[in-house]
Parts: structure tokens; C-alpha cells; sequence
């Protein structure tokens, strides 16, 4: 069997043809190749502004955000919400689709909590403050945060979807796939979370990201 | 080559599911406007960056016309000078080639070279055409709001981008980053469709290596723009922030006006590694297509296989790859640690090799071809003569000792023009004549044609190669006037008045050009549905243009690669990919 190293395209076909994929399999798995494609794209986009946050922390006037413990109960939150979205996965390969639809809504009503939580924490920030956003650590932990946020937003979109779809349909196949696509999302987008908040927003971490982002 | 007979059926297995379900528009809003189709959306792409890559046209004819005959001009100030620089630069690198060669090409010549219906997501491929329109359209608003356009030249450094005194710091930068902002929204959404359906949607047979070299490059181009753009996404976000919020990221404590700035400890240098970092992939997001197309139209039209195939596919992997670590080159003058100099003046050299390759394997296809002089063929040799010599100057530029006393000449601006603005403008040109009659099924008329090409290869070349020794000579680039300049003789002048009567008389050869494609789309001769006697599956279609589906009811098997040209044995000089080996044994010298 040749592949993209070894094939020799200048020479043609000399046996059966290799079936290609094609049609409603395909729509399946293209939604999972795309949502692997986006999650590269939104993985540059973090570690970029991760690299930039800590390029600026080399120099000497670098200020860390004031601690926010809410930020604790709102990774709880998200952690939860992803925990149901893997136990919804699990409902849904077992075929108890009664445990899927909770599931499912347990997630959403929990990443709505986590959304609020962060703007409440932006509201406190804003307080600590007083309002002036020229330390660049606080820009960041507004930027960085703010997006994440966005990315779960977005997110939504598409567990509203499948929540609709698990309460409308009994196809407990395409509603693995859904489910499925769903939980992905989330793990990554908790992945990202708690390297971020790991690392810029719960203090003393400083070497820890210099060494990451090979400044040191 | 050697082939075994078979019988055809032995070669095609069913296909195992079902064909993708394709949307059928009902209503003609649904049809021409909302399309789903990527053969329509492409066409809208190519029309609106075409469009609003004519502006950019006539905002380099007023620089030109300033430079050449200084203050003549009372419309053209130093504010508006620099706003010309800006836009001209930004909307010619982003949203005219980059969305022509994927958006434009990318949708038509995907799903038709790999043997797809259509796209795997048709409604998001036309969402994202929408919201790349919508980006042209801030854009375009910038012109007209107060202040102007942005005029902080095509990189927008800060401090000074967003710094009063700067024209257009007020909402002209804002909307400059926010369109920047929503075309790359626009853009990731068509480029998860082409990686999508490149790597899942190929017809049976089509195995990788197999693909068109055109779709090589538009692949690989895509996944450096899916990973690029993210680095402007945010630090678009992040001069924003520092405007509206007064955030301090590229801001550093500054005097502004006589006063303070609000601004404490940003900064500008961490905007210029983010820049670069998208803006040198840019570079290859805009060549890897035209190296892909070029090799398909040399091939094709000098009758002959590529030479290297998989040579060619893996140098656009590797330049590509290596196109993510030589963005400082671009930052010599700003300012770095020595040995980052080197490591990035390396770098760029050895990313020559495998250009080099492509060059010479693009000659050695010409060598002993049988050549038509057809028009793609025309602007393909154009393309190489005007690539390399850009590649030349770039060995000049790569290098950092060299590169400092050239930096911010017109040296520079005629090696970039050279190798990534006329280069593949030169391949897009030759491929919408290539392709024209298989997206309209007339011929354009030839001797337009030829006069436009003519016209601007030769002027072209007027315009660029002067501009060389210009920068040599010192003359510094986005200077509003240079007269009165002691270092300066007289002849400097002359020469750049020789250069804006180039550019004037070659921008006109491309009003020709438009009027030639638009009349002859509805007057033009009608065109056979594979004019070029070409292999690959989009010239194999049952009606020229394609139908709705691309193909017939079945969807093509392919069988062999897409440059069987010139086979010997075989009777035609072309085999194209969807014929099995017994029919074109029959075919063959009787």
C-alpha cells in the first residue's frame, strides 16, 4: 500500500481502485476534521497572546493583576460542565438518551454560570483598578479572558443545537456525533482555561512561563 | 509507461455511501446572491477583490503621479500620500490576492480538480464570502469617514499608527483593524472548508499525490493562513484595545502633542514580531498558489509532465513550513540580539533552496516542451522571469549586513513587487485566460489579450526594475517628495517620471483586460469544454461551464496523476485522469 512518501503518481492504476469516502459518512467526519482544524487555529491564537503576555513580563516595571478567587469557583464551574458533557457522551454510546438530554442541559445551564461568574470577575477587577486599564497584565487578563469567554460563547451555539436536536430526534447515532463534537469542544476549551489560568492569573508562575515560552 | 490491460470495471469498486446531499437553490436570490454553489461563490469573490484591487490601482497612480511630478497635484498632500501608501499595500496583499488566489480559485478549482461536488460545508463557504464582502466594505468606509483612512503605512506600527498627527488615527486605523478583524473571521471559515474537503471530498482514485499541483498549493497556503492570521487577529485586537480601552500593549509611555499619553509601558516591538509573524507567511500565502497554478499551466501548455512531482509537492510543504521562522528578516533595522539576526538571515537562505528547486524544475518542464505560445503560457514565462529576479534581490535583502543600508528604500519596494505583487498577478492572469473558457464556455478575444499582456510585462518591468537603482542610489520609500535632496542627481527624477508613465499606460492595459473578460463573456466565441486538451478532472465535465454538481450523475474515477501529456505509445497527446489504463492502451498508436 503506497502513500504520500512512497506513491509514485507518474505511474497509473494497475489494480482495483482504493474506495474513497464520499456522501452522509463523510458529512460526519468532516465536522470532526473540520472542529479538529478550528481547534489548531484557536490553539495558535492562545499561544500567541500566552507568548506575548510573557515577553512583556521580562521587563522590569511588570505588575501581575490583583488576585480574583472567584476565578476558583468559575473553573469549578467549567470543569463540571465538561464533566457532563463527557458523561453525556458516555449516556449516548450506551443508548440511554433520557441521561443525554440532562446531561446535555446540565452542561449548558453550568457554562452559562461560568460566563456570568467572568464578568462579575471582570467587574471586580474594574473595581480593584479603579478603572485604569494601562497596566498591561490587566489588558491581558481583559483580552484573554474576554476571548475565551467569546470561544465558550460560540460554543453554546452549537450545545443549544444539540440540545435541540437530542430532545427532537431519536437517531441516538447522530446524536453521539453531536454529543460527541460537543465534548471535544469543551475539554479543549477547559484545557486552554486552565493553562490560562494556571499560569497568568493565580500568581507565583512566572518561571514556570518564561520557561515555556523559552525565555529563560 | 507501460500499461496492463484490464477490463474498466475491475478497476472501479462501488462506491461504499452515499453522495453528498447538495443544496438546490429555489430563488434567484438563493441562486446568484445567497449562492451555496463554490463555482458562484468563487466568481463573487474574484469580482469583489478584482473591484476593490482596482482602487488600489488608482491609489498607486496618485502616489506615482506625486512622485513624478511633485505638488502638481493640489489633491494629493502628505496626508493623503501616505493614506494611498497604506491602503494600496493593504488591500493589494489581503484582500485582493489573498482572497482572489483561495477564496477566487480556491472555490472553483477545488471541488472540480479533486472530483467533489462541492465543498463539504456549502453554506458556510457562502457566510464566509458574505463576511469577507462585509470586511471590504469597512474597508472601503474608511475613505469617507472623518480623518480619512488610516495612513500609517501597510504594517501599522505603532506607536505612531494610532498617535495624532497620523492620518486617519482616529476611526480610519479603527476601521482598517476591525475589517482585518472580520476578514480573517471570513477567511478561517473558507479555509476549514478547502483543508476539509481536500483531505475528505477527493473522488475515488484521487489519492494525494495525485492531485493537481494547482491544488497543492492552494492547500498548503491555506493551512499557512489558517495558522498565520491568528497573529493579526490579535494584535488587531490588541492596537484596538489600546485605542478604545487605553490599554497599554504596544503603547509605551510616550509625549504626544506636548502632553503625556495615558499610555504606560507597552510595547511597539511585540506588535512588530506579531505582524511579522502573519505577515511573512502572507508572503507564501500568496505564492504558494501561484506556484501551484504556474506549474499546472507550464505543464499543460508546453505539453509535457511536470518535471519532479513529488519534488514540487514537497518544496511547497517546506516553504511553507519554513515560512513560520524567517519573519525578523523583516525587522533588521528595528533592532535584535546579533545572533537572532543570523539565525533568521540562515533561515531565509535556506528557504531559497527549495524555491530554487521550483524554478529549475519549471524550466526543465519548458526544456525540449513542445511549447505553445498560448496566452496562460505567455504570463507563465512572464511569471518566471519576473520571480526570479525578485528572488535575487531577496538573497540581498534575506542577508542582514546587506539588507540595513537597503531597508526602507525603493530597493525594497521593487524586490516585493517584483516577487509577490506583479509575479502573481502574472499567474492570476494567466489562469483566468487558462481557465475563462471553462467558467464562461466562451473565448475571450486573443488579440486583446495578447496587447494586455504585452502591455504589461513589458511596462511592468518598466516600472520595477528602474525603481532598483533608485534604492540603490538611497531613495527612501514612502517619502511624500525627494526633490531639493543633495544626494540625489537630477536623472533620479527623471527616472521616476519614466516609471509613473509605465504605471499609468500599464494600469490602462488592465481596464483592457476587464472590458475583454465582461464582453466576451456574453460575445465571446463559444468555447469547446476542454480547449487545452488538458487531463485534469475540471476539463472532463458533461457541460462547460459546470452544472450545479460539477460532474454527471456519477462522480469521476481517477486512475492516474494529471500529467500524462505526451505519453509515448499513446496516439493523443494528453490522457486525461479519468480514463483507465485499458481505454487509453486503446487509444493508443494504432
Amino acid at each position: 500500500m503506497s502513500n504520500i512518501f512512497t506513491e509514485q503518481p507518474w505511474i497509473a492504476d494497475t489494480g482495483p481502485i482504493a474506495p474513497g469516502l464520499s456522501g452522509a459518512e463523510i458529512a460526519l467526519n468532516s465536522r470532526r476534521s473540520a472542529l479538529k482544524v478550528l481547534l489548531s487555529v484557536v490553539s495558535i491564537f492562545f499561544m500567541l497572546m500566552i507568548v506575548a503576555y510573557g515577553g512583556r513580563m521580562l521587563y522590569q516595571d511588570w505588575q501581575p493583576t490583583p488576585q480574583i478567587s472567584l476565578l476558583w469557583a468559575n473553573t469549578g464551574l467549567l470543569l463540571l460542565s465538561s464533566l457532563c458533557l463527557q458523561a453525556a457522551l458516555i449516556w449516548a454510546r450506551a443508548d440511554k438518551v433520557p441521561l443525554v438530554r440532562g446531561a446535555l442541559v446540565g452542561a449548558g445551564v453550568l457554562t452559562v454560570l461560568f460566563l456570568i461568574g467572568q464578568l462579575v470577575a471582570w467587574q471586580q477587577l474594574t473595581s480593584m483598578v479603579l478603572g485604569d486599564f494601562s497596566n498591561p497584565s490587566v489588558g491581558f487578563f481583559f483580552m484573554i479572558t474576554g476571548i475565551h469567554g467569546l470561544h465558550m460563547a460560540g460554543g453554546m451555539i452549537a450545545l443549544v443545537r444539540a440540545i435541540s436536536r437530542a430532545f427532537g430526534q431519536s437517531d441516538v447515532r447522530a446524536m453521539e456525533h453531536n454529543v460527541s463534537n460537543c465534548a471535544l469542544y469543551w475539554h479543549y476549551l477547559l484545557g486552554v482555561w486552565l493553562v490560562v489560568f494556571g499560569l497568568l492569573f493565580t500568581g507565583n508562575n512566572f518561571e514556570i512561563l518564561l520557561r515555556i515560552c523559552g525565555f529563560i | 509507461m507501460e500499461h496492463i490491460a484490464h477490463d474498466e470495471t475491475s478497476f472501479v469498486r462501488p462506491a461504499e455511501v452515499g453522495e453528498m446531499e447538495l443544496y438546490h437553490a429555489k430563488t434567484w436570490l438563493g441562486k446568484y446572491v445567497f449562492s451555496q454553489d463554490a463555482k458562484t461563490i468563487a466568481i463573487q469573490y474574484a469580482a469583489t477583490a478584482i473591484a476593490i484591487g482596482m482602487v488600489a490601482l488608482v491609489l498607486s497612480w496618485f502616489m506615482r503621479l506625486q512622485l513624478a511630478w511633485p505638488n502638481t497635484f493640489t489633491f494629493i498632500d502628505p496626508a493623503y500620500y501616505l493614506q494611498a501608501v497604506t491602503m494600496h499595500g493593504m488591500i493589494m496583499v489581503v484582500y485582493l490576492l489573498t482572497a482572489l488566489f483561495l477564496g477566487g480559485f480556491g472555490n472553483y478549482l477545488i471541488p472540480l480538480m479533486v472530483g467533489a461536488r462541492d465543498m463539504v460545508f456549502p453554506w458556510l463557504n457562502m457566510i464566509s464570502f458574505w463576511v469577507y464582502f462585509t470586511a471590504v466594505l469597512l474597508l472601503a468606509a474608511s475613505f469617507f469617514v472623518g480623518g480619512g483612512s488610516t495612513g500609517a503605512g501597510w504594517t501599522l506600527y505603532p506607536p505612531q499608527a494610532i498617535l495624532p498627527g497620523t492620518p486617519g488615527s482616529e476611526a480610519g486605523i479603527l476601521l482598517m483593524l476591525a475589517s482585518l478583524a472580520v476578514f480573517i473571521i471570513g477567511f478561517t471559515m473558507g479555509g476549514l472548508n478547502y483543508v476539509v474537503t481536500i483531505l475528505q471530498a477527493r473522488t475515488r482514485g484521487m489519492t494525494l499525490m495525485r492531485m493537481p499541483l494547482t491544488v497543492w498549493g492552494i492547500f498548503v497556503a491555506t493551512v499557512l493562513a489558517l495558522f498565520a492570521f491568528p497573529a493579526l487577529f490579535v494584535s488587531a485586537i490588541m492596537m484596538s484595545l489600546d485605542v478604545l480601552l487605553g490599554t497599554s500593549f504596544f503603547m509605551p509611555a510616550i509625549m504626544t502633542m506636548g502632553s503625556e499619553a495615558e499610555h504606560v509601558g507597552g510595547n511597539p516591538l511585540l506588535f512588530q514580531h506579531l505582524f511579522w509573524f502573519f505577515g511573512h507567511p502572507e508572503v507564501y500565502i500568496v505564492a504558494l498558489p501561484a506556484f501551484g497554478i504556474v506549474s499546472d499551466l507550464i505543464s499543460i501548455h508546453a505539453r509535457k509532465n511536470i518535471f519532479g512531482y513529488r519534488m514540487m509537492v514537497w518544496a511547497i510543504v517546506i516553504i511553507g513550513a519554513l515560512s513560520f521562522v524567517v519573519w525578523a528578516h523583516h525587522m533588521y533595522v528595528s533592532g535584535m540580539n546579533p545572533y537572532f539576526g543570523f539565525f533568521f538571515a540562515t533561515t531565509t537562505l535556506i528557504i531559497a533552496v527549495p524555491t530554487a528547486l521550483k524554478v529549475y524544475n519549471w524550466v526543465l518542464t519548458l526544456w525540449q516542451g513542445n511549447i505553445h505560445l498560448t496566452i496562460p503560457m505567455l504570463f507563465s514565462i512572464a511569471f518566471l522571469l519576473f520571480f526570479i529576479n525578485g528572488g535575487m534581490t531577496g538573497l540581498f535583502l534575506g542577508n542582514a549586513t546587506v539588507s540595513m543600508p537597503l531597508s526602507d528604500t525603493l530597493f525594497v519596494v521593487a524586490h516585493f513587487h517584483m516577487v509577490m505583487a506583479v509575479a502573481p498577478v502574472m499567474v492570476v492572469c494567466g489562469a483566468i485566460y487558462h481557465w475563462y473558457p471553462k467558467i464562461t464556455g466562451r473565448w475571450y478575444h486573443e488579440g486583446m489579450a495578447r496587447f494586455h499582456f504585452w502591455v504589461t510585462f513589458v511596462g511592468s518591468y518598466l516600472v520595477f526594475l528602474p525603481m532598483h537603482y533608485l534604492g540603490i542610489m538611497g531613495v527612501p520609500r514612502r517619502y511624500f517628495e525627494i526633490t531639493g535632496t543633495t544626494f540625489l542627481p537630477d536623472s533620479a527624477q527623471n527616472v521616476n517620471a519614466s516609471i509613473t508613465i509605465a504605471a499609468l499606460v500599464v494600469g490602462v492595459a488592465q481596464i483592457v483586460f476587464l472590458y475583454n473578460l465582461i464582453v466576451s463573456a456574453f460575445n465571446g466565441k463559444k468555447a469547446p469544454g476542454n480547449p487545452w486538451n488538458a487531463t485534469s478532472l475540471e476539463w472532463q465535465t458533461e457541460t462547460t461551464p459546470p452544472g450545479h454538481g460539477n460532474f454527471g450523475k456519477e462522480l469521476p474515477c481517477v486512475y492516474r496523476w494529471a500529467y500524462d501529456y505526451s505519453v509515448p505509445g499513446v496516439e493523443d497527446d494528453f490522457i486525461p485522469q479519468n480514463v483507465p489504463p485499458r481505454n487509453a492502451q486503446a487509444e493508443g498508436a494504432q
